[in-house]
């Protein structure tokens, strides 16, 4: 049916949920393919450097392409499957549970492959950890958390889901310094009792945290110097970072006010084509019903045009349907991945706001050196201070002085793994949005051609009709 | 495209991309995209905005021609299918006359004939025909517009388009006029330019022009309704207009094309084709309500008040009861004569279970059940083309949504995307994402394009539809004036036995009486003939009307149904041009294009052996 994208897409689709497996994701033979690109062939080195791209094509292009010979120029230490969604429990706690089978070729880990039950609030933790451990890595954007369409748990949105949480782990597992992550290795490994430890372990250091201390309570100190200057509470990312702005590199504030504005960019872009893939299948009802109406007006006509409308009818059922799978491989191939790449760019700015917080950390920090420093020096210009106080003065500035070298140490590592990351990212991006915008045209040359073949084969029956009936042919046609 | 030359080729596509960067980048700043009235080139059929705007005034039918802002490529395409209509017309005319031409009429029944034009026309009609004329070629038909549609075929035209006309018809050159109106307001109407080319006889010059108003039109519709009784006279443009809208461009240009096709309907009509009416309309010189000919054809303008002040008359036994033979080849609702009116609706009711009905008159009156359930479906599916024509007008303004916000997405990343780029050290890939964004905006915006061609030209192929929906009421009244006719003629033979039986059963010594009865029914006797005659014409037009309303539908459904499949294939081969050629653009695999390619070989060779070449 669909050569293009391999053969299982509408299986996949159609809720043979419980057989996704198969080969790995060929990502070699995407990258080979996109070798192929005149970007690609400027630059062959970052067929090394994007090792995600491709992953839109997820398990549906399994069965597929033939180029896989191309000898890979990279490939992942790890082959990740989400499958077998299952619903579990009822009314408002209802959630989906998901296997999430591991081949890995990494050491670390205890056996070559493995397989875990997780749910959506479990990829939830495992991108909060992830964040936490990797300041400054532009994490694979995870699937939005929609409680509408959860509460609904259409088939589509679980399968969309499905497919989106596999294309995450994947990416995951393909980058540089998540893939080593032991917080990745704990969630594909972990036996749910383990990982029902951590889930409870995580939930009490929010908790401690929140009671105060420890390093979040310094980023709340900072968020709270911000708000010192008056900025308004509602937008700690806009506030932070116009707070910091005055500090930060002049480049990277226009990067950063280019990625915010790229997004609603592409979002507009992703809006519209959610709206072309629905315009598609609305088209498609209208031509049924077209066709369905010319069959019942030529039930009250004789001869020849109640066979060709009848023919008209049944021809554009048929082609109905082909297209109704069309706009499935549209939507899966083209509207999803770039709603991922909105989000992509969501998650950039989410590290823009992460570094906007180091950099605000470590102004507080210096800010609470200079508090300090004034403190020490004014007990000591104060005739008759006590020694104590004195000393105590003394090591809340060496203190402060050592959160301030910390502070900086930890705004210039973020810096410069994003920096990094931007570049990787960047790169990534052209190869992912090329990769889609392939498989868009793709998609709708193949719609297309399916048009042509049916409505062609739909002539040809007119025309035979027509042959046959030659008074008919010659007769007047007094209409346009 | 294999095989075909494209006049409409949208340039080499870097030209095409190029260009379209400069338009696009002059758009851009304006443009709100997502209210949908995106701006691509000069274009109208691909306007949204254009194509929404006018639906709305519709009344009752939906006409996609209001769907379709005509441009002066539409006007010529419409010319020459038009051209071609008639000469269709034309080949049924030739065959037409000889059934319709012989309604069973004895002589001594018909007093009047003159009243009715048709039988001497009729004979002319046969004769015109039969004469070549070589002057009568095809002249309205400007050369196909070389880059309106590009390969999307045209619509389709007869086989033999060089048939002989014997009467074209074009209606242009709209010109306003201002005249006193009431209360010392100047009313100013609209007058179109009427020029005919006619090679029927009678008519004193082969070229003349004239000056119509739309009341004129009206004013022949009226017409011809009074003498084709039993004819499915071609309808006329609707009035709707709304008041301050009447005079806009758009909807003059749209009222001009309108009147003009119904012209050529009127002209190919195989027996108003040639009548006195439509020659009259289309030759008499000055102001038509001024002209003698016409004014003798109108209908003698009896009032309601008249008619009222005889019912009275009758009741008290002042004036003749008996209906005069002339008066029985008319309507009873025209005659005025209200007693007539009474007693007919009363055999109307009486008939139901009373006189025996003729077979063929049962059939007929099948036929017209027919031609009403043929109206509900046709409605529907009148519908359902328009529905189908919105979509695809959607679905084509949102591919040139997408494709200009890409191309937005594309000049941001051109304009700011810079700063990342050199911070990250990325440029090229930077250029060659930017590159492809434009390369698939360029694309959507030429399936867009593509998508408003073939919506205009489907709008254009389904009015087949909404043209015959509009036919069917005219088919529904010639078979009602057929029964109207039959109940008049049953209701004088009625009155006439009640006449013999009072005669019968007279005293024959009251001479005076007796003498005023015989008179009576003398004239009743003639009465009888004449009602009987009119509705022997009238079934026998009834007859003919038939057989030629379902030829002509059945050939225009077939056409329309060749041409709507038609265009979806070349629509469908440009649109799988363009996304094959860019997936190749965008670095996809032979295997890949190989696996979307359409074969367009073997639908090349149906397209050209179209009944109509549809490629230009």
């Amino acid at each position: 049916m669909d050569p293009l994208f391999g053969g299982d897409s509408s299986n996949v689709r159609h809720g043979s949920f419980s057989n996704p497996t198969g080969p790995p994701p060929p990502y070699e033979s995407v990258i080979t393919d996109s070798a192929s690109h005149s970007i690609m062939q400027a630059a062959p080195e970052h067929q090394a450097a994007a090792p995600g791209s491709g992953m839109q094509a997820g398990p549906a292009a399994a069965n597929g392409s033939s180029s896989a010979g191309g000898g890979p120029a990279y490939s992942s230490d790890f082959e990740i499957v989400v499958a077998d969604p299952v619903k579990q429990g009822e009314g408002v706690s209802a959630y989906v549970s998901y296997k999430v089978r591991t081949t890995t070729r990494l050491p670390q880990y205890n056996r070559p492959s493995c397989e875990v039950i997780r749910r959506f609030r479990d990829f939830v933790h495992l991108e909060g950890q992830l964040a936490e451990k990797h300041k400054g890595v532009i994490l694979p954007p995870l699937p939005e958390k929609n409680a509408v369409q959860k509460f609904q748990m259409s088939q589509e949105f679980i399968e969309d889901r499905r497919r989106a949480l596999q294309v995450f782990l994947n990416r995951v597992a393909a980058h540089p310094v998540l893939a080593k992550s032991a917080s990745l290795q704990l969630f594909l490994e972990a036996t749910e009792d383990t990982w029902a430890v951590e889930m409870a372990r995580g939930q009490a250091a929010a908790a401690g945290a929140a009671a105060g201390g420890g390093p979040k309570k310094r980023l709340e100190d900072a968020v709270g110097w911000i708000k010192g200057l008056g900025a308004a509470a509602t937008n700690i990312v806009g506030s932070s970072s116009r707070a910091t702005d005055t500090a930060e590199d002049p480049e990277y504030i226009k990067v950063r006010d280019y990625l915010v504005a790229l997004e609603s960019h592409l979002s507009e872009a992703h809006r519209h084509a959610a709206r072309l893939t629905a315009k598609e299948v609305e088209l498609g009802e209208a031509t049924l019903e077209f066709g369905q109406a010319l069959e019942r007006l030529g039930r009250l006509e004789e001869g020849n045009v109640s066979e060709a409308f009848s023919q008209m009818s049944s021809r554009s059922a048929e082609l109905v349907a082909a297209r109704r799978k069309g706009c499935e491989a549209l939507a899966a191939r083209f509207e999803a991945p770039l709603k991922e790449a909105v989000r992509s760019v969501r998650a950039v700015t989410a590290v823009c706001t992460d570094r906007a917080l180091a950099l605000a950390t470590h102004m507080a920090a210096k800010h609470e050196v200079d508090a300090k420093k004034v403190r020490w020096a004014k007990l000591r210009g104060t005739p008759g201070s006590p020694q104590d106080k004195l000393t105590e003065a003394e090591r809340e500035v060496s203190e402060a002085e050592e959160r301030l070298r910390s502070s900086k140490i930890a705004y210039e590592e973020l810096v410069a793994t994003m920096t990094e990351e931007l570049n990787r990212w960047q790169k990534e991006r052209a190869a992912d949005m090329a990769a889609l915008l392939r498989d868009f045209a793709l998609a709708q040359a193949s719609m297309a051609s399916e048009g042509v073949r049916a409505w062609s084969g739909l002539l040809a029956e007119l025309q035979a009709v027509q042959g046959a009936a030659p008074a008919v042919a010659a007769a007047p046609a007094t209409a346009t | 495209m294999a095989g075909f030359h494209d006049p409409l080729s949208f340039g080499a596509p870097t030209e095409d991309l190029e260009d379209l960067t400069q338009q696009l980048d002059a758009t851009l700043g304006s443009v709100q995209p997502s209210a949908g009235s995106y701006t691509l080139g000069d274009d109208p059929l691909s306007s949204s905005a254009q194509l929404a705007g006018p639906s709305e005034h519709d009344m009752s039918y939906p006409t996609y021609g209001q769907l379709v802002t005509p441009t002066r490529d539409l006007q010529h395409q419409q010319q020459a299918t038009a051209a071609g209509q008639v000469a269709g017309g034309s080949a049924v005319s030739t065959e037409g006359p000889a059934e319709t031409a012989a309604p069973a009429v004895s002589d001594s029944t018909v007093t009047d004939s003159s009243s009715n034009p048709l039988d001497a026309q009729q004979q002319g009609c046969q004769a015109a025909g039969a004469e070549p004329h070589a002057t009568a070629a095809v002249y309205s038909a400007p050369p196909e517009p070389q880059d309106s549609m590009g390969s999307i075929p045209s619509p389709h035209a007869p086989q033999q388009p060089s048939v002989e006309l014997p009467l074209v018809v074009s209606v242009s050159d709209p010109l306003r006029r201002e005249a006193p109106g009431m209360l010392g307001m100047k009313a100013s109407h609209i007058e179109y330019l009427v020029s005919s080319r006619s090679s029927l006889p009678g008519w004193s010059q082969p070229e003349v022009s004239v000056r119509r108003r739309f009341n004129d039109f009206v004013g022949l519709a009226e017409l011809l309704k009074a003498q084709f009784r039993g004819y499915f006279v071609p309808p006329r443009p609707e009035k709707n207009a709304v008041e301050g809208q009447r005079m806009s461009d758009a909807f003059v240009e749209e009222r001009r094309a309108g009147l003009q096709k119904y012209l050529q309907r009127l002209a190919a009509h195989p027996a108003i084709g040639c009548s006195e009416a439509l020659q009259v309309f289309l030759e008499a010189p000055g102001d038509l309500g001024s002209n003698i000919r016409w004014s003798g054809m109108l209908p003698a303008s009896a009032s309601v008040l008249e008619g009222a002040g005889k019912f009275s008359m009758q009741l008290i036994g002042r004036e003749s009861r008996v209906v005069d033979p002339v008066a029985a080849a008319q309507p009873a609702a025209r005659s005025k004569d209200l007693m007539r009116a009474m007693k007919e609706a009363a055999q109307g009711i009486g008939m139901r279970g009373g006189r025996e009905v003729p077979l063929e008159e049962l059939d007929l009156r099948r036929l017209r059940e027919a031609a009403e359930e043929m109206r509900e479906q046709l409605s529907l599916t009148s519908k359902a083309a328009e529905k189908l024509v919105g979509r695809l007008d959607q679905l084509g303004a949102t591919a040139g949504d997408l494709g200009l916000s890409m191309f937005k997405v594309a000049k941001f990343e051109e304009a700011e995307g810079g700063a990342l780029a050199s911070y990250t050290g990325t440029l090229r890939y930077s250029s060659g994402l930017i590159a492809d964004q434009k390369r698939t905006a360029a694309a959507l915006v030429r399936i867009s394009k593509i998508m408003g061609k073939v919506t205009g030209r489907v709008a254009q192929e389904l009015g087949t539809l909404h043209d015959n929906l509009a036919a069917v009421p005219a088919a529904v009244r010639g078979y009602m004036s057929r029964e109207h006719q039959m109940l008049t003629w049953h209701t004088l033979e009625g009155d006439l036995e009640a006449k013999h039986k009072a005669l019968a059963e007279m005293d024959k010594s009251k001479v005076k009486r007796v003498d005023e009865l015989r008179g009576d029914v003398a004239r009743l006797e003639l009465s009888v003939g004449a009602a009987r005659a009119e509705y022997d014409k009238i079934k026998a037009a009834n007859v003919a009307e038939t057989a030629r309303f379902a030829a002509e539908r059945r050939a225009e459904y077939s056409a329309m149904l060749e041409n709507f499949t038609a265009t979806q294939v070349a629509a469908a081969e440009r649109t799988a041009e363009v996304w094959v050629q860019l997936a190749a653009e965008l670095g996809a695999s032979p295997e890949q294009l190989a696996a979307v390619r359409a074969d367009t070989g073997s639908s090349s060779d149906l397209l050209r052996t179209a009944a109509q070449p549809p490629l230009l």
